[in-house]
């Protein structure tokens, strides 16, 4: 599929088609270093002043170039898509090879990104079990009562999406009630595979 | 079956007890009601007899019994005691043999329900009782333009006690897994109930 930039993104990266391949690599190196450790005022000016331009053409150029990192990124554009997506751009052969040699170094990275930042829930990070016979309390002095503990550990992304915040939650069963879910769990998984859920799966993804 | 457990009760209890003994406090009937009420009690349920109606001339011993009554009856389920040392610490205490076998008689019809009170006296962890589960398939989303799936969201239906409200408190704990954490989580939950079986069937 082609995105199509906003009329002010274009503008933005108009600078470059008129530059040479050199000075377009330099600015994807602007770029990336800008994904790490954010804009870099002095290394904009310098730049500005070596192309004779403003400095805000320099760091509108650079976040234009982020920015189309972004959007190829979202829409998992493939080489074809991506070089078609800047044809209307303006750019010589050359600068497209440049450009998508930057998409696909900084691609996976900038993917795992952005998924970590959708809807953030509780997800399933482990189970551990222990089968335990309880045998005395204080209220009973005698007792056999089979037990089975389980250790659920979930882990929730962080608001800020640097990691995972992981949560123990101790619970217990007994035999009749483990016996259940474990079918109804298994009963799920069935149906994931069952035809029904292939032909939506197949649909999604065509 | 002989039972290793010696029962330790304080003096004062049962003196208490002593007072049954006492016909112009205690009748015969008082003695009876106070001992289907106790084990009523115990039992969760209501008193069947109006307290007030009991007491006759001195309220503050038939209160004293009652008390001692409870006592030493949670005390023999607690300790999983039978008819016959029952008998004999009845016997002791100066009661004659309509009283213990009125009271053995009750304590055998309800010692299972006592220990079932008794047994759910104490903390435990929340005990899981349902799951629910249903499959979602991502279409799209605000930072990825891409579909995904299928993904469970899956439904821990727990009970715990909570002493505040004094009965069953019902949580849910959600959570969501791709096929192959679903997988795992199946896997281990497979493996447990093997084990149990193999124990069950160990016999």
């Amino acid at each position: 599929m082609l995105i199509s930039l906003r009329n002010d993104h274009k503008e933005h990266l108009n600078l470059l088609t008129t530059q040479s391949v050199q000075v377009l690599i330099d600015f994807c190196k602007l770029a990336i270093d800008f994904l790490q450790n954010g804009p870099n005022l002095k290394l904009y000016t310098t730049a500005a002043e070596k192309l004779s331009v403003d400095l805000d053409a320099v760091q509108n150029c650079i976040y234009g170039l982020v920015n189309l990192l972004l959007l190829s990124c979202k829409y998992k554009l493939s080489e074809a898509d991506f070089r078609d997506s800047i044809l209307t751009l303006g750019f010589s052969s050359e600068q497209q090879t440049i450009l998508h040699k930057f998409y696909e170094s900084k691609k996976t990275e900038v993917a795992r990104i952005i998924t970590k930042l959708s809807v953030s829930e509780p997800h399933y990070d482990d189970l551990e079990w222990r089968f335990e016979v309880q045998v005395s309390s204080r209220a009973l002095l005698h007792q056999v009562v089979p037990l089975m503990t389980l250790d659920l550990s979930l882990k929730t992304m962080k608001d800020d999406g640097s990691g995972y915040e992981k949560e123990h939650l101790l619970l217990q069963t007994d035999v009749n009630n483990l016996l259940h879910i474990t079918q109804e769990l298994e009963k799920a998984l069935i149906e994931s595979r069952s035809r029904h859920s292939r032909k939506i799966q197949r649909a999604l993804n065509s | 079956m002989s039972n290793t457990n010696e029962m330790k009760f304080d003096e004062n209890i049962k003196k208490s007890l002593n007072l049954a003994n006492n016909a112009t406090a205690v009748t015969d009937a008082t003695f009876k009601g106070l001992l289907e009420n106790c084990f009523s009690v115990l039992t969760g349920l209501p008193e069947p007899h109006n307290v007030t109606n009991l007491y006759n001339s001195k309220p503050d011993l038939v209160k004293e019994l009652y008390a001692a009554l409870l006592s030493i009856t949670a005390e023999f389920v607690r300790s999983g005691q039978k008819s016959d040392s029952i008998r004999d610490f009845l016997n002791k205490c100066g009661y004659n043999e309509a009283k213990i076998s009125f009271y053995t008689d009750l304590y055998d019809r309800n010692r299972e329900e006592i220990e079932g009170s008794l047994i759910n006296v104490g903390s435990h962890l929340p005990h899981i009782t349902d799951v629910t589960w249903k499959i979602d398939y991502i279409i799209k989303s605000s930072c990825v333009d891409a579909s995904e799936g299928p993904l469970f969201r899956i439904g821990l239906q727990t009970e715990k006690y909570d002493s505040e409200i004094g009965g069953k408190k019902v949580e849910l704990v959600n959570f969501t897994c791709d096929s192959q954490e679903l997988q795992d989580l199946v896997y281990k939950l497979k493996d447990a109930v093997r084990h149990c079986q193999r124990i069950g069937s160990e016999h």
